[in-house]
């Protein structure tokens, strides 16, 4: 009985549940890396520079031509994008296919940007069009004459057709570092990340000078001195369930506790004279950061008690036994012993925060934040202000952007910065993480 | 060995301690009384939000009309999502916990949480712009492939079982995951072509969506942010469950799947229907993506081929717009307190579902 | 000053047979009991310890020594669900009066664990621990009393020039005396000890003994040992403990070549 079971394994019959088991890990991973490839290359996308075509197709009045950088094309159709000479945005061709006469990549086409994000593209020779002194006027042929153009106002002039793949990844590099670095220009919709990136950081890091002293003392109060009572065992339900309330609802409780409540109270006692425009009863920074604090509380409490659970009982008695009070004993050995805890406890809250939007879209983050929160002017630090966030911006390049090719390009670079930020948060949190537990078992072992 | 005679009488030690006594005293007594007051606070602010959404919540005469649509809408993004998130996060766990190599267990578990960590705006932002108006095309394919997909992992299994020789078959043992991501991959490419080839016809017809942001986008989407969710609670219950009880079935006779869904998947349960009810409870509160990729159109529309508007979604649309104590702020209020009972309920399920499976795992 | 006086007229009743007559008392258990949730830990235990004698606690795995042990530093109070009923009084004080301050009362009492359990700081710290706690803050008498403490626990010599390394860098019987240097270092009067060299080498265990044969001479010592050789080496007294009661004291010769009882006699010739 026990044999032929053995005997009999090569033919087993009902084991196909297992292959379904074994293909969703299988689906699930394929989809972990299809997604991760999707946004890798959509955000290369705007940064790598588009092949200059000379296009001939048949419109609606006979034949037209132009000199157009081929933006996407796909089996019905081909959009492309014209000499902007009014505006950004304001020149995108879309030619069916059957329209399509003709294409030619004519090897001296040349894409020029303008220092407000609008490209130009003509014919000529980049290099002596570089060499130009910047106040010099522009003479290349197709240039309109009521519009004319200097050297200085060119800010990239490039031979897109010359470019070989090792110079098309050389020039995507730069032009991603500047829009990470660089700041939104005017209406034109956005054309950096600095302010979001600020702002995200500048949020964060707030957030967590609030949330971490209450997290870490609720923490300490549940697990070192309210023990198993009743109202412990109530508080820690309320602070588990807490971590289980949509983030939305945070949002709404800090719209309403903070910017209804608080803030319109500030604003009446101290800034009456402003009114009826709000200084504090309308969404900022501060109270951002504290909706999120109140968001990741329960994430600090969770992994600080996990922390404090693992120090070992040996050094609590050890404490004790000396003649420590309690509280001698968890500031001098406990909290110090604790610390990776700790640790792990902000970088997970960090990294639930910077994901966030949802809340921030009700208390204070805005598309378009002339100012940056931090700068050299006193108090430095604006608190009552708007501000930009890199997760907002994504929505709001993706969803309103009044350019929509190039901003959804860059809306998925941005969210391929928050990506990146994100998951090394995290990964740092589960590198803590196991290091505090192999210390934990060294110390108790 | 001899003990060197003190150079200080013991009187100075005991009597700097018995000087420090009442500071030292008060300072345990104000540590005590801090701690308990920010433990205070915060009970206070668990107690305001129910309160606050209690208070100033209104439904108006508007339940009907706005906020039925509102709660059918986050139903069904919710419903959507779970029928791909269950099968995808409780599958990869039922694999992770007993059968995948302890390597392969020590790589997927941290690439789940990582996969947990994923913005939703992330995810949303693909959903809107990538996934839906490529499914709008590829609804007949996503079809095809959904049908064939259990009998080609199925066939897979077979053939390897068949085929592959003994010596290969141990060397893969706990990797077989890998050798489906090939067929996986063809049969996505196949079905495809079967969609290009079959989509002229009536059934792609009937399958069009009525737009591109629809429940299957959603559900799609969805599924995936909360089947982290799902994986993670599901594959701690499934590994806490002792390896002799399935061995003990094996011994019988009885297959390794056998053994798993016979016995293994029994005395988990609790803590696989908590997985369930958390992910349920995730996606009902999850805003970013419902909001980018579901038309936000209140419908009441079962079919994942129309549009939807979600309650979480419609709070993060209106709710800055809204002047504060206005009816359509109370009405907003009241479809928050919809959503946090909602989500309060299904937690504590869950929460009483996994103190039963611990009471159970501590018996055995 | 310390609300702890010391022994004084209301000294209990002594042992069987005059044992302890004119014997001043470090630590007495009078009708002692100890639950553990519903679980009975210890039955009417009633005990003395002299002062300035080792005495050893024996018995089998599971008899309560170590609760025992517990409930004269009162570091069962920190065990939710732990119900003690009885007296105990330590240096003829009840240690479980409403006005003791518990502190003060384990600083008077050291305890030695099982397990080395140094915290994980510089060795200095770790004997300095105690002394901050009292307000020390004179690097130079900081100095002074971890050398004279280092010293009496025999560890000067091993760890002079490594003071500042990590206490958990250590060998186990280092860290073990280290610990006892560390109880030293406040001045206690008595030192209760939880089988402290269970994890010890033969080497480290031989220096073990030697340095509380040396300590004796100073402080009460309460020793909890498996170890039966360990106990007729060091220890004055032994008593004899089973299912949480103590079934015989007297001086350790006694004990061990004489037992009045059976059961003593088994667990002492390895029966039991």
């Amino acid at each position: 009985m026990l044999r032929t079971g053995t005997r009999h394994a090569p033919r087993r019959r009902g084991d196909s549940g297992l292959w379904l088991a074994a293909g969703a890990v299988a689906l699930s991973l394929a989809a972990l890396i299809a997604l991760l490839f999707v946004l890798l290359q959509q955000s290369a996308r705007p940064f790598l520079p588009a092949a200059v075509a000379e296009l001939r197709w048949q419109g609606a009045a006979g034949p037209q031509q132009a000199l157009a950088a081929i933006v996407r094309e796909d089996a019905d159709e081909l959009i492309a994008r014209a000499s902007e000479w009014q505006r950004r945005g304001g020149a995108y061709l879309r030619i069916a296919r059957a329209d399509l006469l003709e294409r030619t990549f004519p090897p001296d086409a040349l894409a020029l940007r303008l220092a407000d994000g609008r490209e130009l593209y003509l014919r000529g020779d980049a290099h002596a069009l570089a060499a130009l002194p910047s106040a010099a006027g522009l003479a290349l042929p197709g240039m309109p004459a009521e519009l004319p153009l200097r050297r200085g106002e060119l800010v990239e002039i490039l031979a897109p057709n010359q470019l070989g793949p090792g110079g098309r990844l050389r020039v995507a590099t730069q032009r991603a570092w500047a829009f990470v670095s660089g700041s939104p220009g005017g209406d034109s919709g956005s054309a950096g990340l600095l302010p979001a990136l600020v702002g995200t950081v500048v949020l964060v890091l707030l957030m967590s000078v609030l949330v971490m002293p209450l997290g870490v003392l609720v923490a300490l109060w549940l697990h070192e001195y309210a023990g198993r009572g009743a109202l412990a065992q109530l508080l820690r339900a309320a602070v588990a369930n807490l971590a289980g309330v949509p983030s939305v609802i945070y949002g709404l409780f800090g719209l309403v506790l903070f910017v209804h409540g608080l803030g319109a109270g500030l604003d009446a006692l101290f800034h009456a004279d402003a009114l009826p425009s709000p200084t504090w009863g309308t969404g900022g920074l501060l109270w951002s950061a504290l909706t999120l604090a109140l968001l990741t509380l329960p994430v600090v409490v969770i992994a600080v008690e996990e922390g404090l659970a693992r120090v070992p009982a040996g050094l609590r008695q050890g404490a004790l036994a000396l003649g420590a009070t309690r509280a001698e004993m968890l500031w001098r050995v406990v909290l110090p012993v604790a610390r990776p805890a700790l640790l792990t406890a902000l970088i997970l809250a960090v990294a639930r925060a910077a994901g966030e939007v949802a809340p921030l879209m009700l208390v204070g983050a805005v598309k378009y934040a002339p100012a940056l929160p931090l700068d050299g002017e006193f108090p430095y630090l604006h608190l009552s202000k708007q501000f930009m966030h890199l997760g907002h911006s994504v929505y709001d390049l993706a969803l309103t952007g009044a350019d929509a090719q190039r901003d959804l390009g860059e809306a998925h670079a941005a969210a391929l910065l928050l990506l990146i930020v994100v998951v090394a948060l995290n990964a740092a949190a589960i590198v803590v993480r196991n290091r505090l537990r192999e210390r934990s078992r060294e110390l108790s072992a | 060995m001899s003990v060197p005679a003190s150079t200080y009488p013991a009187t100075p030690l005991a009597l700097r301690f018995a000087q420090r006594a009442r500071l030292r005293a008060r300072r345990e007594r104000w540590a005590r009384r801090g701690l308990a007051a920010a433990a205070a606070l915060l009970g206070l602010l668990v107690m305001a939000m129910p309160l606050f959404l209690l208070a100033s919540a209104n439904a108006g005469g508007g339940w009907r009309d706005l906020l039925l649509p509102l709660l059918a809408g986050s139903i069904k993004a919710a419903f959507y999502a779970l029928l791909v998130a269950i099968p995808l996060g409780l599958g990869s766990a039922i694999w992770c916990a007993r059968f995948a190599a302890p390597p392969l267990r020590r790589l997927l578990k941290p690439l789940f949480e990582v996969f947990e960590a994923v913005p939703a705006v992330v995810l949303g932002l693909i959903a809107a712009l990538v996934l839906a108006p490529w499914l709008a095309r590829q609804v007949l394919a996503l079809a095809v492939f959904l049908a064939l997909l259990p009998l080609t992992l199925a066939a897979c299994g077979s053939a390897w079982q068949r085929l592959a020789s003994p010596a290969w078959r141990r060397r893969m043992q706990g990797r077989e995951s890998w050798l489906l991501i090939p067929p996986i991959l063809l049969l996505a490419g196949l079905a495809l072509q079967l969609g290009v080839w079959l989509g002229g016809g009536a059934v792609g017809a009937l399958l069009r969506p009525a737009t591109p942001w629809n429940g299957l986008v959603i559900g799609l989407m969805l599924g995936l942010a909360v089947m982290p969710t799902v994986f993670t609670l599901a594959e701690e219950a499934l590994f806490g469950v002792p390896v002799e009880l399935a061995s003990a079935a094996q011994a019988l006779g009885a297959t390794r799947w056998q053994a798993l869904w016979r016995l293994v998947l029994p005395v988990a349960a609790p803590g696989v229907l908590a997985a369930v009810l958390l992910g349920f409870s995730r996606a009902l509160g999850e805003t970013m993506i419902v909001l980018m990729a579901s038309g936000n159109t209140p419908l009441l529309e079962a079919s994942p081929l129309s549009g939807l508007r979600s309650i979480a979604a419609n709070l993060a649309l209106e709710a800055p717009e809204a002047a504060g104590g206005s009816a359509h702020f109370g009405q907003l209020l009241y479809s928050a307190l919809l959503l946090f009972v909602l989500c309060l309920v299904l937690n504590t399920l869950a929460e009483m579902v996994r103190a039963r499976l611990r009471r159970r795992l501590a018996g055995l | 000053m310390s609300r702890l006086r010391l022994a004084g007229a209301d000294g209990l009743q002594p042992m069987p047979g005059g044992l302890l007559d004119g014997l001043e008392l470090a630590l007495q258990a009078r009708a002692l009991s100890l639950h553990y949730a519903e679980r009975r830990v210890l039955d009417q235990i009633s005990l003395s310890v002299p002062r300035r004698r080792i005495t050893a606690l024996i018995g089998p795995s599971g008899c309560g020594k170590s609760s025992l042990l517990r409930c004269f530093n009162r570091l069962n109070d920190e065990i939710a669900d732990c119900r003690m009923d009885g007296e105990v009084q330590v240096l003829g004080v009840d240690a479980y009066a409403a006005d003791v301050s518990v502190p003060d009362l384990r600083r008077r009492v050291g305890m030695v664990f099982q397990k080395p359990n140094p915290f994980p700081q510089s060795v200095g710290e770790n004997v300095a621990f105690g002394l901050r706690l009292a307000g020390l803050r004179s690097r130079l008498e900081l100095d002074d009393r971890v050398e004279t403490a280092l010293r009496a626990a025999g560890l000067w010599d091993e760890v002079r020039d490594r003071l500042d390394d990590s206490a958990l860098r250590l060998s186990a019987g280092q860290q073990q005396r280290l610990v006892i240097a560390r109880a030293l270092a406040v001045e206690p009067e008595v030192l209760l000890m939880d089988e402290p060299a269970s994890m010890l080498d033969p080497i480290s265990t031989l220096r073990l003994e030697e340095l509380m044969v040396a300590l004796r001479e100073r402080y009460s010592v309460l020793l909890v040992t498996h170890n039966m050789q360990q106990a007729a080496r060091v220890a004055d007294y032994t008593a004899y403990m089973q299912d949480g009661r103590v079934l015989e004291f007297d001086t350790t010769d006694r004990i061990f070549t004489n037992p009045r009882l059976r059961g003593t006699e088994d667990y002492i010739t390895g029966k039991l």
